[in-house]
């Protein structure tokens, strides 16, 4: 066994860090500039019953430390996904996780069961919580029930790994993620983009096509790293964190709060080899200080000692 | 039409060997970057890390330790494949041209590339005309290298909004073209818009076996695709547009097709199917 291996119920990962949805493709665009066997984890451009267009531009917005987005969920469908993305992924070794991202509970289950006759997928990730689209999306894990209802249906079809994909835009995540845990997930991941946007003061038009986007990068970090820690102390299901990762140093941060494996997501567009360099810089972390493994990390902040 | 031979991308670090301003507001960066300048085909691009803490020497702690956050993608503009030497022409414009601007010789940046969809060469001779506006002329001396080495003639139609802003007269007529120059105040060659140029040049060879690669702001890229459709004339245009990553992951740069988004059910990506289109091939608004 590996330093860097963990296991989310009976999956074993070579690695803790994974690379997130929607910043790395169907995997095969990035194989041009990164070893993808060195992956803890793929996790697929969410997927949809249907083809799905995507907003007009413009869908993007570089803020001083982030980025906003408005993709729209643009993908292929859940059929093209298996006779066209799926067979490279398969190929490589790697765990695939497919991010499913429906507007209704029966959509979730319409793909799940589809992608249920396909070998060569260890989990699926639920989007929950995508600000990008009008219906569903968001409006999942903004609701505690709906949460828990469709997390249990997906749970009901499989027995692969499922994992909710949480908002940040919750008054409460430690409810939510509670109520993915009552659901059946094995596993809660988050946290998505923020809601957020950004105005021209030339045209006074928003920045973005649909106003509001999602914002994520290094300027969520912070809020991220809180919503990980509150989510991890809520429920005893792994935590995978997300947010503003872009270097080793950033992924220590998120295991001491609470998180069993992270992904890395907009650091992706900048270098697609992030998730590999912050893996080496993880094994040379606990190396140096004698660590055996990554699970002595998780969760070990060191608060302060109030009077 | 022959598809040119398909690059081989990477990630490099790339030593800065000069980068000095040669028109009003618009600079010359020349990279050692030998596996990009062996490979890069004309109209493709690289993608730029540039960073405000480049004093850290260390190219992948710039990456992320310094601003602006994305990558910023300029045309291939020149390649010495004997030096290995890459050059990339751009205009100020922002936060990451202005910290670019900083970059002295001896500076390491990380580039992506050679990425893209580029220029597709004529498969027989006919007239060429290779039209840009401003920085848009950043792709044409490697498409003129190209066109050269084929045994091409064409003519360049260069449009800046003064003289002092304009570039690449001498560098295209060294390289084979006859040029024809527009400036909007009239301070060189012909007063006003290089589609006008364009218009006259099209009057002349309005020929099936005609071709105009055009570069430049997108209301000029309209014009040129509209003035091309009317001469029955061929057209290439190669498009600036904000990018996320450059190599189709962030689906963050979609290009409507002609018939439309909805229409067709998808949108094209301008880091992999462009940033050169057939210019009937996709909608071109003209704002």
């Amino acid at each position: 066994m590996t330093e860097l291996q963990i296991t989310i119920r009976n999956v074993t990962f070579p690695t803790p860090v994974f690379v997130a949805s929607g910043t790395f493709g169907y995997g095969q665009e990035a194989a041009d500039f990164v070893d993808l066997t060195g992956l803890g984890a793929i996790i697929t451009k969410s997927i949809g019953a249907q083809p799905r267009l995507g907003n007009p531009p413009p869908r993007l917005f570089e803020t001083t430390a982030g980025l906003l987005n408005s993709i729209g969920l643009q993908n292929v469908g859940v059929q093209n996904f298996v006779s066209a993305k799926l067979p490279f992924l398969k190929t490589l070794g790697v765990p695939i996780i497919v991010n499913i991202a429906g507007r209704t509970c029966e959509e979730f289950v319409s793909v799940v069961r589809t992608l249920e006759e396909q070998a060569g997928i260890v989990g699926y990730e639920l989007n929950f919580s995508c600000p990008n689209v009008k219906e569903g999306g968001l409006g999942f894990s903004q609701k505690a029930e709906i949460t828990e209802l469709a997390t249990r249906q997906v749970r009901s079809l499989t027995q692969r790994l499922v994992i909710p994909k949480l908002t940040p835009n919750v008054t409460s995540v430690g409810d939510i993620a509670k109520a993915a845990e009552a659901g059946g997930a094995d596993a809660i991941s988050l946290i998505n983009t923020l809601t957020g946007m950004a105005v021209d003061i030339e045209t006074w038009q928003p920045r973005i096509n649909t106003v509001v986007g999602g914002y994520s990068g290094p300027a969520i970090k912070p809020v991220a790293l809180a919503k990980v820690y509150e989510a991890s102390k809520a429920v005893k299901i792994p935590v995978i964190g997300i947010g503003g990762i872009m270097t080793w140093q950033d992924a220590v941060e998120f295991f001491l709060v609470g998180a069993h494996a992270v992904q890395i997501g907009t650091a992706n567009f900048i270098d697609p080899r992030t998730a590999v360099l912050v893996t080496q810089g993880l094994r040379d972390y606990l190396s140096a200080r004698q660590l055996r493994n990554i699970g002595e990390l998780v969760g070990q902040i060191k608060t302060f000692v109030t009077a | 039409m022959p598809e040119l031979g398909r690059s081989k991308k990477g990630i490099f670090l790339c030593p800065v060997l000069t980068n000095e301003e040669v028109a009003r507001g618009i600079f010359l960066m020349r990279l050692y970057a030998p596996e990009i300048a062996a490979t890069a085909l004309p109209g493709q691009f690289v993608n730029v890390k540039v960073s405000s803490d480049q004093q850290r020497g260390d190219a992948h702690l710039q990456l992320f330790t310094g601003f602006p956050l994305l990558r910023r993608p300029f045309s291939v503009c020149q390649v010495d494949r004997r030096t290995g030497a890459v050059s990339l022409l751009w205009k100020l414009v922002g936060r990451g041209t202005s910290l670019l601007a900083r970059y002295q010789p001896g500076a390491i940046l990380s580039v992506i590339g050679p990425l893209g969809h580029g220029f597709e060469l004529p498969d027989k001779t006919g007239p060429i005309a290779l039209v840009a506006g401003g920085v848009g002329v950043a792709s044409f001396p490697l498409l003129a290298m190209e066109l050269t080495s084929r045994n091409f003639k064409f003519d360049v139609l260069l449009g800046a909004q003064t003289a002092d802003a304009l570039w690449g007269e001498q560098e295209l007529s060294q390289l084979g073209g006859t040029v024809q120059l527009a400036t909007d105040d009239g301070s060189l060659g012909e007063k006003g818009f290089v589609t006008q140029l364009l218009e006259k040049w099209l009057q002349e060879h309005a020929h099936s076996s005609a071709h105009v690669f055009a570069c430049g702001p997108m209301p000029m890229l309209a014009t040129v695709a509209q003035l091309c459709k009317n001469a029955g004339v061929k057209a290439q245009v190669s498009i600036e547009t904000m990018m996320g990553c450059g190599f189709g992951i962030c689906m963050g740069c979609p290009i409507e097709p002609a018939a439309g988004a909805q229409e067709t059910g998808h949108y094209y990506l301008a880091c992999l199917d462009g940033p050169v289109f057939m210019a009937e091939a996709i909608r071109l608004a003209r704002q």
